[in-house]
């Protein structure tokens, strides 16, 4: 596993309940002016998001998806937060590249 | 005093209200576990709100209307929210809410200011109606468990009002009666002036000499620097009424905890008077019977010594 790659705290949270957090290599937010990527050690920024998908790219190896509706996320000292109005619950998609870092992640397991 | 069969029935009529009153406390006593738990869900995301909210304020112009609204003339009309019960059985809970919402009424009218009144809560609405006061807007049915969609719909309903200029029937500040639950035994009525919202950083005082100086410091002070997407104000304009809606939704919670606190405490002290009416009155009922049975022993002694006498 690539351990020494830099990763950052995620907390998503909707109106009524904290729905996931945890550890991650990158994020992609549905962001006002399009799609945005932000990965650890990202300059402090806080968008406004509109409705779309949130994509997490987890250190487990998974990427982790929500659907969300209108919101906000802030990004500073690694320690990312997105507050949403209202999100489905986390979905694991197993495609493209984190297909492969489960699979080496079975690697390991042997 | 009364018959045993008075007694027998009092008996068994305050045995079915205890049975009532212990099932009512029962389920409060399940469902506050359930409002706290809602409550500690929707914190983090009001966390955020705030956390966001400060670092706007650090670097945003502070003059959204909802920080201070600017009109023309000053205008009297002032909204004020009650957020009492659906149900009764609550002890005291709404008849405090509507005391202090009567004396915050009174003290608004003699400060000039016109209230207009928005009720949540079915009881709170009975009252004013039978009252005939004028109501703008009522909310009821979620008193106990209040969603998102409640604090919502509320949210904007008040917000739109507030945003409205005074000449067409808007209001310029909003305050909101509500009851803090601070812990199980104890629960407070307060309140909220949530319109205007005052920013709660630091208070900087603007004619001081230093004033400059200090608004720097808190610059510096609040957060990193953050890049806004699209910008600074339009992220507090569409951050604001966000932070409206949770903290109106936090104030529907932390309600919705009081009453069920306020309900279990009302009802656990209702199970214990039926049950020392009860006690008294089985006591009661006790010593009629014997006052019965003594008096009909009383009686055939008494009879049989008139019998006897008569035979000698």
């Amino acid at each position: 596993m690539a351990a020494d790659k830099p990763t950052m705290k995620v907390t998503i949270v909707a109106a009524d309940r904290p729905v996931w957090n945890g550890t991650a290599y990158s994020v992609v937010i549905p962001a006002s002016a399009g799609q945005m990527g932000i990965m650890p050690d990202h300059e402090p920024v806080l968008t406004l998001i509109n409705q779309g998908t949130v994509r997490v790219e987890s250190t487990s190896g998974h990427a982790h998806l929500f659907t969300v509706s209108d919101g906000f996320a802030a990004f500073d000292s690694n320690s990312m937060t997105v507050a949403v109005s209202d999100s489905s619950d986390d979905e694991i998609d197993n495609t493209g590249a984190a297909a492969g870092a489960g699979a080496s992640d079975a690697a390991q397991a042997e | 005093m009364a018959s045993q069969l008075a007694y027998k029935s009092r008996i068994a009529s305050t045995k079915s209200l205890a049975k009532i009153f212990n099932a009512q406390e029962m389920i409060a006593s399940s469902h506050i576990a359930k409002a706290r738990d809602v409550a500690l869900e929707a914190k983090p995301y009001s966390d955020a709100i705030s956390d966001a909210l400060a670092a706007l304020v650090a670097h945003a112009k502070l003059d959204h209307p909802i920080f201070k609204k600017h009109e023309n003339k000053p205008n009297p009309h002032v909204a004020v929210l009650a957020l009492t019960s659906d149900r009764g059985m609550a002890g005291a809970y709404t008849s405090s809410v509507l005391r202090e919402t009567e004396t915050l009424l009174k003290r608004l009218d003699d400060e000039g200011k016109i209230p207009e009144l928005y009720v949540y809560g079915r009881r709170g609405i009975t009252y004013y109606k039978y009252r005939n006061r004028d109501i703008k807007a009522t909310w009821e049915g979620h008193t106990d468990e209040p969603g998102v969609e409640i604090a919502e719909e509320i949210s904007k309903t008040l917000l739109d009002a507030y945003m409205k200029p005074g000449e067409q029937g808007g209001v310029s500040e909003l305050y909101i009666v509500y009851t803090e639950f601070i812990n199980m035994v104890s629960q407070k009525v307060r309140i909220l002036r949530m319109l205007p919202v005052q920013v709660v950083t630091k208070e900087i005082d603007p004619n001081a000499a230093d004033a400059e100086e200090q608004i720097e410091e808190a610059r510096d002070l609040t957060a990193p620097l953050y890049s806004f997407e699209p910008s600074a104000d339009e992220v507090l304009d569409k951050i604001l009424p966000k932070y409206v809606q949770s903290r109106i939704h936090e104030c529907l919670l932390t309600a919705a905890a009081s009453e069920t606190a306020s309900r279990q405490n009302a009802m656990h002290t209702a199970t214990d008077n039926a049950n020392n009416l009860i006690d008294d009155l089985t006591r009661k009922y006790n010593a009629t019977r014997q006052a019965s049975i003594t008096q009909e022993l009383t009686e055939i002694i008494a009879s049989a010594d008139a019998l006897n006498t008569s035979e000698e």
